[in-house]
C-alpha cells in the first residue's frame, strides 16, 4: 500500500509540476502573440504624421551619470527643434526620440542596441564611449542602422561602416597639446590617466608624440583603473614621478579623467607638496563645470584655478551658431550645455537631416546621404566634414584655462591650435 | 516597424546565459554554503577562452601578424567566418570544452581559501580573485587587447545569415541551460547533493560523520565554475566582444538577486528569478513602450524609472518572502517518498479496494 500511495503522491506532484508549466508555456505564447499583433498595428490616423523613430543611446548612469544627461539633452534639443520646424513648414513627419540608457558598458550598449532594433529604428545618435562604440558595431553592420557617436575618439576604430563619429579624433589633441606644453616651456610631464579605450589612447598618443622630434620631451604614464572609487597608489606614483622631475617650472601634469576619478585626483592631488607646486594642463574631458564648486569642493575650484589648470577643446570659434544652441538650450533646460552636448545635438540634426534629404527612413540611403550632408553643415561643434571612414575629418582646438573672478568659476577660452598648420594662436 | 526578432532573441539568450550562471551559484551557495562571490571571475574565463581562441586561432590560420584588437582586425574576423562557417563552429564547441575545463581548473584554485575561511570573509576573497583577474587582463594587453578587449567574435551559426543566426543561436542557449538545470537536478538529489547540504548546515557535524569536506567544496567548486565559464563562452559568442569592464563585481550581485530572488537550494526558484529578471530588464526599456506604441516623453528619465521598479520589487519579495519566489524544499529522496506517504490520511475504501485488484 505504501508503494501505491508514494507512487500516488509522487505522480500528483509530477502532474500538478505539468499543468503548471503547460499553464506558463501557454501564457507566454499568448503574450508574445499578443506583442506581435500590437507591434504590427498601424500607428496614427490614414494620411496623418509621418513617424520616423530616432534612438539616443546616452547613458545617463555609472561613470556618464553626471554628464550624460547633459550630453542627451544636446540630443533632445534638436529632435524638438527639427519637430518645430517640420511642423510650421506643413511637413507631415515627425521624428520621435527613445532614449536608451547603455550604462556605459560595452554588452550594455549591445543590450540597449537590440532593444532599438527591436522598436524598428534606423537611427541612432551615441553610443558615447569608444567600447561602446567597438561593441555594437557589428550590429549597426550586420542590420544596416546609421549610428553616429557623439564622443568617441580612438583612432583603432577608423573603418568604413555604418557607425559615424563627429568628435576628432584624439591624435588631434594629442598633436595640439604637445603644441601647447613646447609653447609654455614645459619639458617634463607626468601624465595621469584612466586606463580604457581613451585615456590609454591619448596619453600614448601624446607620450609618442611629444617624445620624438622637435619636442624631444620626457612623459612618464601612470595609468589608472576606470571603476575604482580611490586613486590614492596612482596618485602617490604621480607625485613620485614629478619629484623625480624636479617639481620645476619646467614640470607639469597632464590629467586625462572624467568626473567622480577627475575629482577625486585633483582633491588628493591639493594635499601633495609636489603636486600643488607645479603647473597643471588637462584633457577635453577636464573642462566640465562639476570640477568647480558647488558641484566640487571649494578647495578643488582654488586647487585648478592656482594650478592654471589649461587644455583643449574642439570646438568651433564662437559664432551665431554656437551662441543660439547655447541660448536655445539654457533655455529649455536652465542649464549651460557640456561640451559634448554640442556634439551629440550635431550628431542628431545631421541623422534627421540624412533621412529627410534621403527621402526614405533606410539605412543604406542614409549612409550615403550623411557624408554629403555634412559637406554643408556647420553646427554647434563647427563643420562636419566626414573622411573616408565616416570619422569627423579634422578639427581646430580651443584652448581654455580655469579662472575665478571673484564670484564665479569659468573655463575661459584664449586661443585656438589650427590642425591646418600646427600653429597655436592666442586671442 | 517594429522587429520582435531582437526582442525575442535577447529575452530567450540572455535568460539561458543568466540561468546557467544562476544554476552554478545556487550549486555553491544554495547547496554547498560556499558564497562564491567571484563568480564573474569564474563567468569572464570562458569569456576570454572564447575570446582568445577565436582572435589568435583565426590569426594562426590566416597568417595575420597585425594588431589583433582593432576594428579592423574584428572585421576580418566577422569576414573569415562568413567564408569559413566550419572553422568558427569548431572554435565555438572547442571553446566550449576548454573553458568548462579551465574553469574547473580555476575552482579546485578557489577552493584553497574556503579550507580556512567561511561565509563573509570567504566571499570577500572571492570578489578580490574576480578583481585581480580582471585588472590583470585589463592591463596585460598581448592576451586579450587590454582595456579595449576583443571584438568580432562571430556567432557560430554565421552560415544561417544574420537572423537565422539569432535564432538558432538563441535556441541552442536554451536547450543548455536545460541541460543545466536537469544536471543541477539531478546532482542535487543525488548522494552528493544531501552531502553539500550538510556541510552548508553543519560542516562539523559532517566532518564527525567521516565526510571529507574539503574534498566537497572542491568537487562543488570545481562543477559551479565550470558551468560558469560555460556561461561566459555563450555570452561572448553572443555580444560578439569581450571587454574587461563587463567582468566587474555587479554581475555577480546580479546572479545573487536571481538566486534570493526566485529561492536559493530551489534550482525552479533559479529558473524563475532569472527569467523574472531578465523580462523585466526588457519590458521596463523605453523601445519596449515604442513597441505598444507609447511615446515616453515624460518629465524625468524614464531609464532611471526602470531601475527604480527593479529594486523595489526586489526589495518587496525579499521582505515578504525571504525564502524566495519558490522557497527551498526537502531533497528528493525514496524515504522522504515513503515518509510523506505514510503521512497522508487513510485511502478511500474504493481507492483501497482498486489496490487489492492490482497485480502484486
Amino acid at each position: 500500500m505504501a508503494g501505491a500511495a508514494e507512487t500516488a503522491g509522487t505522480g500528483g506532484a509530477a502532474s500538478r509540476m505539468k499543468i503548471l508549466l503547460a499553464v506558463l508555456v501557454a501564457i507566454i505564447i499568448v503574450l508574445a502573440g499578443a506583442l506581435a499583433y500590437v507591434a504590427t498595428l498601424p500607428r496614427g490616423p490614414t494620411g496623418g504624421p509621418v513617424t520616423y523613430l530616432i534612438g539616443v543611446e546616452i547613458a545617463i548612469t555609472n561613470q556618464y551619470a553626471t554628464d550624460g544627461p547633459l550630453r542627451r539633452d544636446g540630443a533632445y534639443l534638436a529632435i524638438d527643434q527639427m519637430n518645430a520646424q517640420l511642423l510650421a513648414a506643413g511637413s507631415p513627419i515627425q521624428f520621435q526620440r527613445i532614449h536608451e540608457d547603455s550604462g556605459g558598458s560595452p554588452t550594455g550598449a549591445t543590450n540597449s542596441f537590440n532593444a532599438l532594433l527591436s522598436a524598428g529604428v534606423k537611427i541612432v545618435v551615441g553610443p558615447l564611449s569608444s567600447g561602446e562604440v567597438n561593441a555594437v558595431m557589428p550590429l549597426a553592420n550586420a542590420n544596416q542602422v546609421v549610428a553616429i557617436s557623439p564622443s568617441s575618439t580612438a583612432p583603432s576604430l577608423a573603418v568604413d561602416d555604418y557607425m559615424f563619429r563627429v568628435a576628432p579624433n584624439d591624435a588631434f589633441q594629442a598633436r595640439a597639446l604637445a603644441k601647447l606644453l613646447q609653447d609654455q616651456a614645459i619639458t617634463k610631464v607626468g601624465v595621469i590617466a584612466r586606463d580604457d579605450d581613451y585615456g590609454r589612447g591619448l596619453a600614448n598618443l601624446l607620450k609618442s608624440t611629444y617624445e620624438a622630434a622637435p619636442y624631444s620631451g620626457q612623459v612618464t604614464l601612470v595609468m589608472y583603473d576606470p571603476t575604482a572609487t580611490t586613486h590614492t597608489t596612482e596618485v602617490g606614483l604621480l607625485s613620485t614621478a614629478i619629484n623625480g622631475f624636479g617639481a620645476d617650472a619646467q614640470t607639469a601634469v597632464l590629467i586625462i579623467a572624467f568626473e567622480p576619478d577627475g575629482v577625486d585626483i585633483l582633491n588628493l592631488a591639493r594635499q601633495d607638496t609636489p603636486l600643488s607646486s607645479v603647473r597643471w594642463f588637462g584633457s577635453e574631458t577636464l573642462r566640465r563645470t562639476a570640477f568647480f564648486p558647488p558641484t566640487a569642493a571649494p578647495e578643488i575650484g582654488q586647487f585648478v584655478v592656482q594650478r592654471n589648470l589649461t587644455g583643449f577643446f574642439p570646438s568651433a570659434v564662437r559664432n551665431p551658431v554656437v551662441v543660439k544652441f547655447e541660448a536655445d538650450y539654457n533655455a529649455a533646460f536652465s542649464r549651460a550645455p557640456s561640451p559634448y552636448a554640442y556634439y551629440s545635438y550635431d550628431a542628431a540634426m545631421l541623422l534627421m537631416l540624412s533621412v529627410l534629404r534621403a527621402g526614405t527612413y533606410d539605412g543604406p540611403a542614409v549612409r550615403a546621404m550623411l557624408p554629403v550632408v555634412g559637406q554643408t553643415y556647420i553646427g554647434a561643434s563647427g563643420h562636419k566634414i566626414f573622411d573616408q571612414y565616416g570619422d569627423y575629418a579634422a578639427a581646430d582646438y580651443r584652448v581654455w584655462h580655469a579662472t575665478f573672478d571673484g564670484t564665479n568659476y569659468a573655463f575661459t577660452e584664449v586661443g585656438t591650435w589650427f590642425y591646418a598648420t600646427g600653429n597655436l594662436v592666442w586671442d | 516597424m517594429a522587429d520582435l526578432l531582437f526582442l525575442y532573441t535577447s529575452i530567450a539568450t540572455l535568460f539561458g546565459i543568466y540561468a546557467i550562471l544562476a544554476l552554478s551559484f545556487n550549486l555553491e551557495y544554495g547547496y554547498a554554503g560556499q558564497p562564491n562571490l567571484g563568480k564573474v571571475f569564474f563567468f569572464s574565463i570562458g569569456a576570454y577562452v572564447a575570446g582568445i581562441l577565436v582572435a589568435h586561432g583565426t590569426a594562426a590560420l590566416t597568417g595575420y601578424t597585425g594588431d589583433l584588437f582593432t576594428a579592423q582586425a574584428a572585421n576580418a574576423r566577422l569576414l573569415y567566418a562568413a567564408a569559413n562557417p566550419g572553422t568558427i563552429l569548431s572554435f565555438f564547441i572547442g571553446a566550449l570544452a576548454l573553458a568548462g575545463l579551465v574553469g574547473a581548473g580555476f575552482g579546485v584554485l578557489a577552493s584553497y581559501p574556503a579550507l580556512r575561511l567561511r561565509g563573509d570573509f570567504l566571499a570577500i576573497v572571492l570578489i578580490a580573485v574576480g578583481e585581480v583577474g580582471r585588472v590583470f587582463v585589463r592591463v596585460y594587453t598581448p592576451l586579450a587587447g587590454g582595456n579595449i578587449g576583443i571584438g568580432g567574435v562571430p556567432s557560430p551559426f554565421v552560415f544561417l545569415g544574420d537572423r537565422g543566426a539569432r535564432v538558432a543561436f538563441s535556441v541552442l542557449v536554451l536547450l543548455l541551460a536545460l541541460g543545466t538545470f536537469l544536471f543541477a537536478s539531478r546532482l542535487s538529489n543525488s548522494p552528493l547533493g544531501r552531502l553539500l547540504k550538510s556541510v552548508r548546515d553543519d560542516e562539523l557535524a559532517s566532518n564527525v560523520f567521516g565526510k571529507r569536506t574539503p574534498w566537497v567544496k572542491a568537487q562543488i567548486l570545481a562543477v559551479g565554475s565550470g558551468i560558469a565559464a560555460i556561461a561566459g563562452v555563450l555570452w561572448a559568442f553572443w555580444f560578439q566582444t569581450v571587454a574587461a569592464d563587463d567582468f566587474i563585481p555587479q554581475l555577480t550581485f546580479l546572479v545573487v538577486a536571481m538566486v534570493l530572488l526566485g529561492g536559493a537550494g530551489n534550482h525552479r526558484g533559479v529558473l524563475v528569478g532569472a527569467i523574472t529578471m531578465t523580462v523585466l530588464d526588457h519590458v521596463t526599456r523605453p523601445s519596449f513602450y515604442a513597441i505598444l506604441g507609447f511615446e515616453a516623453n515624460l518629465a524625468f528619465d524614464i531609464n532611471y524609472l526602470r531601475y527604480i521598479l527593479i529594486g523595489l520589487m526586489i526589495i518587496l519579495i525579499l521582505m515578504f518572502r525571504p525564502g524566495g519566489l519558490l522557497p527551498e524544499k526537502p531533497v528528493r529522496t525514496p524515504a522522504l517518498d515513503i515518509a510523506r506517504a505514510l503521512r497522508r490520511p487513510a485511502p478511500a475504501a474504493d481507492t483501497l479496494q482498486a489496490e487489492r485488484t492490482q497485480p502484486p
